[in-house]
């Protein structure tokens, strides 16, 4: 059942909590690894290649070897030697190729910014300075820039192991295609492009690793979304068993993907650190971030709908190309998205005859990871098609999506992306939004500006958010990734709650909202437990935080574990207070009381206190101390929905685009803090509209990336906000704790088409096809000036 | 990104300043604000074996107000010129460009002589210098002073005729007479940052309403910011209406040889400084018709 949401009578789970974690980083207190300083520890520099594809014929590194300062030199030969295993990503042909990198550019070059030596000296000042002094003779090689290009059988090769640059190839029908084309009234084409982008997290990455040659232990602080991931990862290519390979993650300043998966530059940082014996310390800056460090989001997506005079989709027929970069990522290669993206096209549209062609492609430029919303490509696919369809047929837009959306009463409606829609509001949402930009008032105000030769646009855009992939999910994808999460709930000696858990908050706010799961749970104040994350020693394993799962899995586990623990204290309670279980409850800061008797109390710090030192006042058969561990494995996968509206005009003589109003209509169930989920929607918006109006990740003909710095790559900035207004309906999940619903990543995939479908209606009437980003003023321009104006 | 090796020095007054230069010469460089040098040289894309900092040169930080015009010390910040009483008392327009400056905490260390000396072609100042007709007082090592036209100190792209022992000490603007108004408008990616293009236009009216003087500049558009002075001669004594502005800019799009970048191509850069200088010129047109 959909509802608005509605008082609850939950203490701590759904209220508005400000974020306990927020003083630290306002303060400028965080902790992060640029902050870390250890004894005797030094300071890395890479040398990248200034070009796209060449043959490396020399390095010689013996001038910078012989700097004052600088302890040592490595290139790709001499490290290659010392990984117990190849760095290599799976394949399953023909349908996806066993693909792989090296910490070090190995024989050859294949992006600028590939990484081909190493300088460890005693200052980054002097690293750079010994980078200077690396003679490298490179034999320039033909580039490959463009995806459809590169799966021509003349065309330069990137990994010439593989023999071509097809990484995957899917192809797959569903239903009866040919038959939906050849009776509809109508074939409407497109071709979607998205630009490279790439995640610009405010730290960016970096680590430091400290090989104990004592104990034989390697410790690696590392700004990573994956702590046990990495370790594992680390653990296998280094030839080291698990137990002996630590990562601690301090804070991290922003992820969204690219911190993810491994960097080649752990590897490094650990394979030198070994050889070295002192610990050595990598932070990147911006130039190398933004050549470097993973980029995302280039694709091309040719659209075929077949559909009738009034808008009904028959079928849809799709192509994609998705640039996957010189290198796979580990343990994530971007092919998984590209399936992914091509498969979920027919998203919330009632459809049942659909087929693919997905490609994913290597070229010469920097390898990708996967970017907030990885598949994004669809709704930006799925939403401005049904702009086109409506211009084509000449259409309200409105009434063409009221015609092909999956209702509530369609529920369970079976998708050709081979699960079930429901659960969703995915109609209401949608007439929500409508309702909140009040559209038949709106669509009379563009009449009245038109013919002041003023220009507004209304962009919609709905769509299913899937997060909190299971381990089944993962394991059929071929990844090591586990996919169910743990707790350790632990209530110390004097009552507090000390929680540890595999997930690793990087913004999420996860040490407010898990909070609030164990605060409820337990009875006691927020301020009474502490959120642990991000050190393998000490935490149960996890996944990390990605794909929307924390709020899923991370209530699950702790939701477990803390009412584990609130059976075992009701036990003792019982015992102690000499009645039975089922009269006690939880009475809030910490007591448990006898219900209707309002003086016979006790608190959690005396029940953990006798758990601790009076083994005597347990009950028979009561084991000591209060904590336990909990793992929790989600449902295969689960979605939440929502429906952006926004409303822009165009200056048509500058191509500037300027927000008059911006709606989210979001749905993600049970919300553990709507302050949060609130903060998740503004930030994942905001990083859509950046990319669909602002950023932009340009290359050059030779493969040299012009947009190295924050001067050409264009982040917006507070001043470029819309003002937004959220609603929310909650549609509770049967499946989930709490009814809770991954979110985190939709606000990109409703902003993205949103904005551009607004900006293709204000256009409209120059009859121009707004379907490939960046809409820069420059390229809005250009689109006019085609169209003579 | 950390800069090459460099010695560090930090003069207290002019003639130590110009010392070090006379000294130095070609392997200084003066830090002024730093808001441009410090990336270039974290880039390492220059490389000077010394710096010679002006932000104890106190003497070079001063507004006064002489023969009716504004003068500048050329170690003035943006943000204190854009603040001052004498500025937005009787030229307020450079208080108004100096809006468009960057961002607030850029022009709190940023200087209006650092600026004006890097010369960027789409940067605002020099575009004012130009429709101001400013002079610019150079001071030389060897103690000798001179004065520069906008034409005569903006050569070409980020170049000035500013020798390595040269030090710029003042700008001065005269002020505007009565009965005038301006206007500055600008694209940018986004608010406060490098134009794309702009326009910075000055009107004189008479007492029927037509336009006694017309000045208008343009940035963004070429290698050094240009002062359209054929557009101004068809506008002069001309009504300022719409129509009349628009048919004067029709080949203004053609005076120009902006350059094309990953932002905008050269033709967006023509097509809009034309749609920019018209609006700019009528808006600047309004003002004047309330100003007194």
């Amino acid at each position: 059942m959909t509802t608005e949401t509605e008082p609850s009578t939950a203490h701590f789970i759904g209220r508005r909590v400000q974020r306990v974690e927020d003083p630290r980083f306002l303060l400028g207190r965080g902790q992060y690894i640029a902050d870390i300083k250890l004894p005797r520890m030094a300071r890395v520099a890479f040398l990248r290649s200034p070009h796209a594809h060449a043959h490396i014929t020399r390095i010689d590194t013996t001038a910078a070897q012989a700097l004052p300062g600088v302890f040592g030199v490595y290139t790709g030969e001499m490290l290659a030697g010392k990984l117990a295993q190849p760095m290599l990503v799976p394949g399953n042909p023909p349908v996806t190729k066993t693909s792989g990198t090296f910490p070090l550019a190995l024989g050859k070059v294949r992006f600028v910014g590939d990484p081909v030596a190493v300088v460890v000296a005693s200052s980054r000042y002097l690293a750079e300075d010994a980078l200077e002094r690396i003679a490298v003779d490179y034999e320039l090689l033909p580039v490959v820039l463009d995806a459809e290009k590169a799966i021509a059988p003349d065309a330069p090769v990137v990994d010439e192991e593989i023999g071509d640059n097809i990484m995957a190839h899917y192809v797959q029908e569903i239903g009866d295609v040919t038959g939906a084309f050849a009776t509809a009234d109508k074939i409407v084409s497109a071709v979607f492009r998205q630009h490279r982008q790439t995640h610009a997290p405010l730290e960016t990455r970096g680590g430091i690793a400290d090989w104990d040659v004592a104990r034989q232990s390697l410790k690696y602080y590392s700004s990573t979304q994956i702590p046990h991931g990495l370790r594992d990862m680390l653990a296998n290519l280094l030839g080291l068993p698990a137990h002996r390979v630590r990562v601690i993650t301090p804070d991290v300043g922003g992820g969204f993907g690219q911190k993810s998966i491994l960097q080649r530059e752990d590897v490094v940082l650990c394979l030198v650190a070994r050889e070295l014996g002192r610990p050595v310390k990598w932070i990147e800056d911006r130039v190398e971030n933004l050549s470097s460090g993973h980029h995302a989001r280039e694709e091309t997506c040719y659209i075929d709908a077949a559909v009738t005079l009034d808008g009904t989709l028959l079928g849809m027929r799709s192509r994609l190309f998705t640039d996957a970069g010189a290198y796979p990522a580990i343990p994530l290669p971007s092919y998984i998205f590209t399936y992914l993206g091509a498969s979920y096209i027919p998203g919330h549209w009632k459809i049942a005859n659909y087929s693919l062609d997905a490609y994913n492609v290597a070229t010469n430029k920097c390898p990708v990871a996967p970017y907030r919303a990885p598949p994004n490509i669809f709704s930006v696919v799925n939403e401005g098609i049904m702009e086109v369809i409506a211009h084509e047929l000449g259409l309200d837009s409105v009434e063409v999506r009221r015609r092909n959306i999956v209702r509530s009463a369609d529920q369970p409606y079976m998708t050709t992306m081979g699960f079930p829609l429901i659960f969703l509001s995915l109609d209401q949402a949608f007439e929500k939004a409508l309702e909140l930009v009040d559209y038949p008032q709106f669509r009379h105000e563009q009449a009245q500006a038109r013919q002041q030769g003023r220009y507004l646009g209304l962009g919609i855009a709905t769509f299913i958010e899937p997060g909190a992939f299971s381990n089944q999910l993962y394991y059929s994808l071929g990844t090591a990734i586990s996919g169910w999460d743990s707790a350790a709930v632990r209530v110390e000696p004097t009552g507090q709650v000390t929680v540890m858990v595999g997930l690793l908050n990087h913004g999420q706010g996860l040490d407010t909202t898990l909070a609030q799961v164990v605060a409820e749970e337990l009875g006691v104040d927020i301020a009474d437990v502490t959120i642990l994350y991000g050190d393998t020693a000490r935490d149960p394993y996890g996944a990390g935080t990605q794909a929307s799962r924390s709020a899923v899995v991370g209530s699950g586990a702790t939701s477990h574990a803390s009412r584990t623990i609130r059976e075992k204290v009701f036990r003792i309670a019982a015992h102690m207070l000499e009645a039975a279980p089922e009269d006690l409850e939880l009475r809030g800061g910490g007591r448990v009381g006898v219900k209707g008797v309002p003086d016979r109390e006790i608190t959690l710090k005396d029940i953990a206190h006798t758990a601790h030192f009076h083994l005597g006042g347990l009950p028979e058969g009561e084991t000591p101390g209060l904590e336990t561990t909990s793992r929790y494995d989600p449902p295969f996968a689960s979605f939440s929905n929502a429906t952006h509206a926004c409303i822009v005009e165009v200056d048509i003589e500058t191509g500037q685009v300027k927000f008059n109003r911006y709606v989210v209509v979001e749905d993600c169930g049970t919300m553990l803090n709507p302050l949060v989920v609130d903060g998740q929607i503004l930030g994942a918006t905001m990083q859509g509209i950046a990319g669909v109006l602002y950023e932009q990740l340009a290359y050059a003909e030779d493969g040299q990336l012009l947009s190295k710095t924050f001067a050409d790559y264009v982040l917006p900035t507070a001043a470029e906000a819309p003002s937004m207004r959220i609603e929310h309906l909650v549609t509770p999940s049967p499946l989930t704790p709490y009814g809770v619903k991954p979110m985190g990543e939709g606000g990109i995939l409703g902003a993205v088409p949103a904005v551009m479908n607004a900006i293709a209606d204000a256009l409209a009437p120059f009859g121009v096809r707004v379907t490939e980003q960046p809409f820069t003023p420059s390229r809005i321009r250009d689109l006019l000036r085609q169209a003579g104006c | 990104m950390k800069p090459a090796a460099f010695a560090y020095y930090a003069p207290a007054n002019i003639p130590e300043a110009l010392e070090l230069l006379g000294r130095y010469g070609a392997q200084a460089r003066l830090l002024a604000g730093g808001q441009s040098l410090m990336p270039l040289l974290n880039l390492r894309l220059v490389r000077p074996t010394v710096i010679v900092d002006l932000n104890r040169v106190e003497e070079l930080s001063y507004i006064k107000t002489a023969d009716g015009s504004l003068r500048i010390g050329a170690m003035t910040r943006q943000r204190t010129a854009e603040r001052s009483p004498l500025v937005l008392e009787n030229l307020s327009l450079l208080a108004e460009t100096l809006a468009w400056v960057g961002h607030i905490p850029i022009r709190n260390r940023g200087t209006i002589g650092g600026s004006l000396a890097l010369a960027h072609p789409a940067a605002e100042l020099p575009a004012l210098a130009k429709v101001l007709d400013a002079q610019f007082v150079v001071n030389r090592a060897d103690g000798r002073t001179r004065q520069l036209t906008p034409d005569e100190f903006f050569i070409s792209y980020c170049t000035t005729p500013l020798q390595p022992d040269d030090l710029l000490t003042e700008i001065r603007l005269p002020y505007l007479p009565a009965h005038t108004g301006w206007a500055v408008h600008e694209v940018a990616r986004r608010q406060n940052d490098l134009a794309l293009v702009g326009a910075i236009a000055v009107v004189t009216l008479d007492a029927a309403g037509q336009c006694a003087d017309v000045r208008l500049a343009l940035f963004g558009v070429g290698e050094t910011a240009v002062r359209a002075t054929a557009i101004e001669q068809r506008l002069r004594g001309q009504p300022a209406d719409r129509q009349t502005i628009q048919a004067a800019m029709a080949d203004l799009a053609s005076l120009l040889d902006p350059p094309s970048d990953m932002h905008a191509s050269a033709t967006y850069r023509r097509e809009v400084a034309a749609v920019l200088a018209g609006r700019a010129v009528m808006e600047a047109a309004r003002r004047a018709s309330v100003a007194n």
